[in-house]
C-alpha cells in the first residue's frame, strides 16, 4: 500500500522539506491521480430531457414533491440563456451530449459498514489518499466519500448522531429528512438564481446534507471527497448546511478527478444557513484535472456557493485553495442578513499552463453592523489567466458596514495574466470599506538568489510561494492545509523558466 | 474668459538690481555678471507665481507680492544682541557659520576647517571660482519649468557658502550654520553650494531663527552635487515668526552608489516653503527628504519635493508628518518621477497629518509618474484626528487629557525624528518637540 | 582553490567576458576593480551559475573539478558564496526562515546534520549581533523594506552562517558609510586563514584599507588586463582607471 496522506503528514515537520516531499512523490508531470476505475458503470441514456429525470428520481426513490422540484427547475432552464459574462473562454457546451447519471452496479443496495463496499472501490479510495480506514484514526474525520453520483459509505454516523448532528447524503436526506430540506432547499439558491443553478436544481444527483441543532459544537470536522469518473459525466452535487441557534461546524469538501480527453462539466450548488450565534466554516481544497499543457482535457467547474447569515451575530467563512479544473467559475458568497454578521472569505487560486480562472466572492450588506473581510491570493504561471472578481455591496438598512478586502496577485514568468475586478457599490454613508491590492513577480532574480543559498528551484519556488499564500493557508483546517500546500507545489512544477 | 494671470509683476526689483549689482560677490567675475543678468531678465518676465500654477496651487504668495521689502544690502540697525547665538552652543560642535539678515559675520564664525573647505560665498568664488561655476552648471534642473525664486536668488543673491569635500574625507564633526533674521523688512537671498566628491561624508545642520521683530524674506537656494558613494546629511531648523517669508529650494543630483539624506522640523511662518528637486543619477543611490511640520496659530508650511530616478536600483523616500492647529495649513506636494529604464527603482511617499482643531487645513498631492515597468512605488496620505479611543485610554489611566494629548501627538512625530540619521541631532530635535508643546501650554483643550 | 582559464561569456548575444584569467589559491584575498560596464557582475553571475550567462569558452575550476554544468544550488553547496551587488527581495518569506533553509539545505547537501530549531536560533542571534544586525530585522520577509546598508550586512550574515570555502563579493561596499564598511570588513577578515579565499569585486579603493588584499586585478572590457598587489589599488586611486588601464594596453 501506497505511502498515505496521513503517514506523510506525521512525518513531516519542516515546511519546506514538506514541500519538498510531495514533489518527490510527484511523478514529473504527470497528474498523480490520472486513472479511472474498471468497475462496472450504470448509466443513464446520453442526453437531457423530462424524462431523464424522472429517471434519476426514480432510480433514488425520490418523494413526488422532490421530482416536482426537479421538473420546475428543469422548466425554468429552459428558458434561461447561458451566461457569457466571464473573462474565461471555453468551447460551447452540448448538454444533450453528457450523460446524466452513472452509479457503480455494485452500488444498487447501500452497504452498512466499510466491509460491505466493493473492495475495488475501496482501492480507488486508498490511490486517492483517503483511505477510510485510516481516516477513522486520524482525530475522528467522518467521510462522505462519493463515488460519481452515489454515496458509498458515511462513516461515523453514530458519533455525530449521539449529539444530534445528521451528516448524510443529500438523497438519504430528502427520505428521512424531508421537512428539513423542504424548508431550506432552495431557500438561499433559488432554481431560478442563475442559469448553473437552474441545472443542478433539476439534475443533482447528490451531495451532502448536514444539520447542526440549537447549542451543539461538531465535535470533528466533516469532509467530503468527491471524484468524477465515467466520460462525459457532468457532476451535479448539492450540498446543504443547516446550524441552528449557538452552533457550529467545520466542513472540508476535497476534490479530485481523473485523466480525460473530453471536457467535463462540475455544476454544483451549495447552500448553507447559520442561524443566531451560530457559525459555518466551508473549505475546499481542489484538484479538479486541470487539461494538459496545451489546455486540452480537463474539468469545467461552475459553482454557485452561497452562505446566509440569517441570524444575529451569526458567521460564515469560505477557504478555498483551487488548483485543478481547466476553466474555474465560482463566486462563494455571502449574505449578511442578520445583524452584527460576519462573513469571510480566503482564497489561493493557481492557474498553470492554459488553465483559466474567473474567481471570488460577493458579500452582499443587509443587516447593521455587519463586516465582511476578504483575502484572495492568485497565483499564475504558464499561460494561464487568473481574474479576481470581488463584490462588496452595502445596502441602504447596513449602518456601519465593515469591509476589508485584500487581494494579491503574483505572477511566475511573463506569459501570464492576472487581473482585478473589484466591484463595490454603497447605499449607506456610514459603511468603512477599506481595499488592498498588490501585484507580484517571482523573478528569475529570487530564484536563483535562493538557489545560490543551497536551495533546488523547487524549493525555492515551493518557499517563495507558501510565503505569498501562507495568510490564507493557515486559516484551513490543520490536516488539510498540509495537503494543500502539497497541492499548490504540484500545480507549479515546471512553471518557471 | 481671460485666464488667470499666471505670475504677478514685482517691478521694483529690477530697480533694487541695477542699483546694487555692482556691489554684489562675484561681480568682477565674467561669468557669474552674465549669470546674474540673465536671472534679473528672466525674473522681470515673469514675476511672484499665482495660485494659477499648479506648483503653487495651495500656497498664496500675494502678501509676498504687496509687500516692499528694503533692498538686499542696505543698511540695517543692529537688533540683536550676543545672547541670541547661544543657540549654537545647543548644538554639536562643529565648523560655524553665522549669517545675520544675508549677511555673513566673520566676527560670530568659525570656518577653520581641516581637509573639508568651508568658504563663504566671496571667499569661494576667489579661490574656488570653477569649481563653483561647475556645480551651477550641473545641478541646474533639466525641467523646462521656470523657478522665480531661484531666478530671484541668482539675480540678487548676497551671501552664502559653498563647501567642497574631497575625495573620500569624512567628516569627523558637522558643519553649523545659524541663519539669524533681526528685521522686519529685510529680505535676504542666500545661496549654499554643497559639493561633497566620491567617497566623502559631510553633515550639515542649519537652523534658520528669527527675532519677535522679524518679518523678513529669506530666499534660499541650495545647489548640491553627491559624488558616488558619498554621503551627505542635512538636518535644517527653521524658528521662523508667524510674519516671516521663507521660500527655500534645493537642487540636487546625486550619483550611483551615494546617499542624501535631509531632514526639516518647521514650525511654519507666515509663508514657509520647502521645496527640493533631486535627480537621481546612478545606481543603487538613495534619497531621503523628509520633514516634520508643526503649526499653530495662522502659520503655513509648505513641503514640495520632486524625486527623478534617472538610473536603476535607486530608493528614495519622502516622508512629512504635520501637525496642524488652529487655523494653521501644511501642504505636501511630492512627487517621483521614474523615467524609462530606471528598473528596480523603489519609491516611496508619506504624508501624515494631524488635525487639531476644526479650522486647520491641509493640502495634500502625491503624484507617481512611472514609466518603467519593474519598479516599486507607493504614495500614502492620511489626514485624521487623535484617536479618541486612544485618549480615553490615557485618561483612565491617570493621565490629565492635556498630558494624553500631547503623548499621543508626540508619538505620531517620534518615528519621524527617529528616522533621522545622524544620532547627535536627535536629542535636540526632541527637545525643539517638546518647546513646542510647552508653547501651547496655556491653550485651550 | 578557483581557477578560471580563459574563460569566454556571452550574455544576450554580447561577448561580455573575452578570455579571463584567474588564479585564486587558500588563504588568499583577491581584489578584481574595473570601471562600470567592464564586467564585475557578469562575472560573478557567471561564477554563481546564473541562467542566460553561457560560457562560450574556458573553463572554471573549482577545487580541481570544473563547476561548468553544476547549477547554483549544487555549486553552493561545494562551497561557493556569492555576495549579490542587488540583494533580491523575496517578500513573504521571512530572513529567519529562509535562513534556516538555506543552511540547512547547504548542511543535508555536504552531508552533515541538519541544525535544529534552538541551536539554529542561538547561532543566528550570535552572528547577527557581530554584525550590528537587530533581531528585528530577521523578522522581516527577506530584504524587503532594507535600506542598502542593511541589505549588504544580511549579505556578510549568510556568508557567516553558510561557512563557504571561497566566497565572492559583488561590489558588497558601494555605497555604505564607514560604520557598515567596517562590519562588512570584518565579517570579510574573519574569513581569512588558509583554507579559505575570498575574492572582492569592488569598484572604490576605499574598502581595501580596511580589507588587505594579496592580489589587486583590473578588470576591463572583459578581461584582466592588469595585476598586482595593493600598490596597484593606490596607482588606481591616484590616476584613475583611464590611466591605469591606457598603461596596460
Amino acid at each position: 500500500m501506497s505511502k498515505t496522506l496521513v503517514q506523510e503528514q506525521e512525518q513531516l515537520s519542516d515546511e519546506a522539506r514538506e514541500v519538498m516531499d510531495t514533489v518527490d512523490s510527484a511523478v514529473g508531470k504527470a497528474y498523480k491521480y490520472g486513472f479511472s476505475t474498471d468497475i462496472e458503470m450504470e448509466m443513464a441514456p446520453k442526453g437531457l430531457n423530462e424524462d431523464i429525470i424522472r429517471l434519476i428520481s426514480a432510480k433514488k426513490e425520490e418523494p413526488q414533491w422532490m421530482l416536482d422540484w426537479r421538473l420546475e427547475a428543469y422548466k425554468i432552464w429552459q428558458e434561461m440563456e447561458e451566461p457569457d459574462w466571464a473573462k474565461v473562454k471555453y468551447p460551447p457546451i452540448d448538454y444533450q451530449e453528457a450523460y446524466y447519471y452513472a452509479a457503480p452496479k455494485n452500488m444498487k443496495e447501500k452497504p452498512k459498514s466499510l466491509d460491505e463496499v466493493d473492495p475495488e472501490l475501496l482501492r480507488t479510495y486508498e490511490k486517492l489518499g483517503i483511505p477510510l480506514k485510516e481516516q477513522e484514526v486520524l482525530a475522528g474525520v467522518a467521510v462522505d466519500a462519493v463515488f460519481d453520483s452515489v454515496s458509498v459509505a458515511t462513516t461515523f454516523k453514530s458519533k455525530l448522531e449521539e449529539v444530534g448532528v445528521i451528516f448524510c447524503s443529500m438523497s438519504e436526506a430528502i427520505k428521512n429528512h424531508p421537512d428539513l430540506v423542504k424548508k431550506y432547499l432552495g431557500s438561499v439558491v433559488p432554481q431560478a438564481d442563475n442559469f448553473f443553478a437552474a441545472l443542478n436544481s433539476a439534475v443533482f444527483t447528490d451531495g451532502s446534507f448536514v444539520y447542526v441543532p440549537k447549542g451543539v459544537r461538531c465535535p470533528m470536522e466533516l469532509s467530503t471527497y468527491f471524484r468524477i469518473n465515467a466520460q462525459n459525466t457532468g457532476q451535479f452535487e448539492r450540498t446543504l448546511i443547516i446550524v441552528e441557534e449557538g452552533s457550529y461546524v467545520s466542513y472540508l469538501e476535497g476534490c479530485t478527478a481523473p485523466m480525460r480527453d473530453e471536457h467535463q462539466l462540475h455544476a454544483a450548488v451549495v447552500e448553507l444557513v447559520a442561524l443566531d450565534d451560530a457559525e459555518i466554516r466551508y473549505a475546499t481544497v481542489q484538484n479538479w484535472y486541470p487539461g494538459d499543457e496545451n489546455g486540452k482535457g480537463g474539468i469545467y467547474n461552475f459553482v454557485t456557493k452561497r452562505g446566509a447569515c440569517r441570524g444575529k451575530r451569526s458567521k460564515i467563512s469560505w477557504t478555498q485553495v483551487e488548483t485543478g479544473s481547466a476553466v474555474t467559475w465560482k463566486y462563494p458568497s455571502c449574505i449578511l442578513q442578520g445583524d452584527y454578521s460576519v462573513g469571510e472569505f480566503y482564497s489561493v487560486a493557481i492557474t498553470n499552463n492554459r488553465q483559466q480562472a474567473d474567481t471570488g466572492t460577493k458579500m452582499i450588506h443587509i443587516g447593521k453592523n455587519t463586516s465582511s473581510k476578504i483575502i484572495s491570493k492568485g497565483i499564475s504561471a504558464g499561460k494561464s489567466d487568473n481574474t479576481y472578481r470581488g463584490l462588496v455591496k452595502i445596502l441602504p438598512g447596513a449602518q456601519n458596514a465593515r469591509n476589508f478586502t485584500q487581494c494579491d496577485s503574483m505572477l511566475i514568468g511573463d506569459k501570464c495574466g492576472a487581473h482585478t475586478v473589484p466591484y463595490i457599490t454603497s447605499k449607506n454613508p456610514t459603511a468603512v470599506i477599506e481595499h488592498e491590492a498588490t501585484t507580484s513577480r517571482i523573478s528569475e532574480n529570487q530564484l536563483f538568489y535562493a538557489m545560490q543559498r543551497g536551495l533546488s528551484e523547487e524549493e525555492a519556488l515551493g518557499l517563495i510561494v507558501n510565503g505569498f499564500c501562507k495568510q490564507v493557508l493557515q486559516i484551513l483546517p490543520m490536516e488539510f492545509a498540509v495537503e494543500a500546500q502539497k497541492l499548490v507545489s504540484i500545480s507549479l512544477e515546471g512553471s518557471v523558466g | 474668459m481671460v485666464a488667470r494671470a499666471k505670475y504677478i509683476e514685482k517691478p521694483e526689483v529690477a530697480d533694487q538690481f541695477k542699483v546694487i549689482n555692482t556691489k554684489l560677490p562675484g561681480s568682477d567675475i565674467n561669468w557669474m555678471q552674465q549669470w546674474r543678468k540673465q536671472a534679473m531678465e528672466a525674473f522681470s518676465n515673469t514675476g511672484i507665481p499665482t495660485q494659477a500654477q499648479e506648483e503653487w496651487k495651495f500656497t498664496n504668495l500675494k502678501d509676498l507680492q504687496r509687500k516692499n521689502f528694503t533692498s538686499p544690502l542696505s543698511d540695517i540697525e543692529e537688533h540683536f544682541i550676543t545672547k541670541d547665538l547661544s543657540l549654537l552652543d545647543q548644538l554639536p560642535q562643529g565648523p560655524r557659520l553665522v549669517f545675520i539678515d544675508g549677511i555673513y559675520q566673520e566676527k560670530y564664525s568659525d570656518a577653520v576647517t581641516g581637509k573639508i573647505m568651508v568658504y563663504p560665498l566671496k571667499e569661494a568664488l576667489e579661490k574656488a571660482g570653477d569649481r563653483v561655476k561647475q556645480l551651477l552648471d550641473q545641478t541646474a534642473q533639466e525641467d523646462a519649468e521656470t523657478h522665480p525664486f531661484v531666478d530671484l536668488d541668482a539675480a540678487l543673491m548676497t551671501d552664502g557658502f559653498y563647501v567642497h569635500a574631497p575625495k573620500n574625507v569624512v567628516a569627523d564633526q558637522p558643519i553649523v550654520v545659524l541663519y539669524l533674521n533681526t528685521q522686519a523688512k529685510a529680505q535676504s537671498h542666500l545661496r549654499v553650494l554643497l559639493d561633497v566628491e566620491e567617497g566623502a561624508d559631510i553633515t550639515l545642520i542649519e537652523v534658520h531663527k528669527s527675532l519677535e521683530v522679524s518679518a523678513s524674506f529669506t530666499n534660499l537656494v541650495t545647489n548640491t552635487k553627491v559624488g558616488a558613494n558619498a554621503r551627505l546629511r542635512q538636518i535644517k531648523i527653521n524658528h521662523n515668526t508667524a510674519d516671516d517669508y521663507h521660500i527655500a529650494m534645493t537642487q540636487a543630483v546625486i550619483e550611483k552608489d551615494s546617499r542624501l539624506e535631509s531632514f526639516n522640523l518647521n514650525t511654519g511662518a507666515r509663508i514657509s516653503r520647502h521645496e527640493a528637486h533631486i535627480l537621481i543619477q546612478g545606481e543603487n543611490s538613495e534619497c531621503h527628504w523628509n520633514s516634520a511640520l508643526l503649526l499653530r496659530d495662522q502659520r503655513h508650511a509648505d513641503f514640495t519635493a520632486r524625486v527623478t530616478h534617472n538610473a536603476c536600483h535607486c530608493l528614495s523616500k519622502q516622508m512629512c508628518k504635520t501637525i496642524v492647529d488652529d487655523q494653521a495649513k501644511a501642504v505636501f506636494q511630492g512627487k517621483t518621477i521614474v523615467r524609462p529604464g530606471a528598473q528596480n527603482t523603489d519609491g516611496y511617499q508619506l504624508n501624515n497629518n494631524l488635525l487639531l482643531s476644526p479650522k486647520a487645513t491641509v493640502d495634500t498631492k502625491p503624484e507617481l509618474e512611472i514609466f518603467a515597468d519593474d519598479v516599486k512605488c507607493s504614495h500614502g496620505a492620511t489626514t485624521g484626528q487623535l484617536d479618541k479611543d486612544a485618549l480615553f485610554y490615557l485618561c483612565s489611566r491617570g493621565l490629565s487629557e492635556q498630558e494624553a494629548r500631547q503623548l499621543l501627538i508626540k508619538a505620531f512625530i517620534a518615528d519621524e525624528i527617529e528616522a533621522v540619521t545622524y544620532d547627535e541631532i536627535k536629542p535636540h530635535l526632541n527637545e525643539l518637540v517638546q518647546e513646542w508643546f510647552d508653547h501651547d501650554d496655556n491653550s485651550a483643550i | 582553490m578557483l581557477k578560471i582559464n580563459n574563460l569566454q561569456v556571452k550574455v544576450d548575444d554580447a561577448q561580455i567576458i573575452k578570455g579571463l584569467n584567474l588564479h585564486v589559491k587558500p588563504g588568499e584575498i583577491h581584489a578584481i576593480m574595473g570601471p562600470n560596464g567592464s564586467g564585475k557582475s557578469t562575472l560573478s553571475y557567471t561564477l554563481g551559475g546564473r541562467d542566460g550567462y553561457d560560457v562560450t569558452g574556458g573553463d572554471i575550476l573549482f577545487e580541481g573539478t570544473s563547476i561548468l554544468d553544476l547549477d547554483p544550488s549544487e555549486r553552493a553547496v561545494l562551497g561557493i558564496f556569492l555576495g549579490f551587488q542587488y540583494p533580491v527581495e523575496i517578500p513573504g518569506v521571512t530572513t529567519m526562515t529562509f535562513l534556516k533553509t538555506a543552511v540547512n539545505a547547504v548542511r543535508k547537501g555536504r552531508g552533515m546534520e541538519e541544525l535544529d530549531a534552538v541551536n539554529f536560533l542561538k547561532l543566528v542571534r550570535q552572528k547577527a549581533k557581530e554584525l550590528g544586525i537587530e533581531e528585528e530585522m530577521l523578522k522581516r520577509s527577506v530584504n524587503t523594506g532594507f535600506s542598502g546598508g542593511e541589505k549588504k550586512r544580511n549579505e556578510i550574515l549568510q556568508m557567516s552562517l553558510l561557512e563557504p570555502r571561497m566566497a565572492i563579493l559583488d561590489e558588497t561596499d558601494s555605497g555604505l558609510d564607514i560604520d557598515a564598511l567596517k562590519v562588512v570588513a570584518n565579517g570579510v577578515n574573519d574569513m581569512r586563514d588558509p583554507d579559505h579565499a575570498i575574492v572582492v569585486i569592488t569598484h572604490y579603493q576605499r574598502l581595501l584599507d580596511y580589507i588587505e588584499p594579496d592580489f589587486v586585478h583590473i578588470l576591463s572590457r572583459g578581461k584582466i588586463v592588469r595585476s598586482g598587489d595593493k600598490a596597484l589599488a593606490q596607482e588606481l586611486e591616484t590616476d584613475g582607471y583611464d590611466s591605469v588601464i591606457a598603461k596596460a594596453a
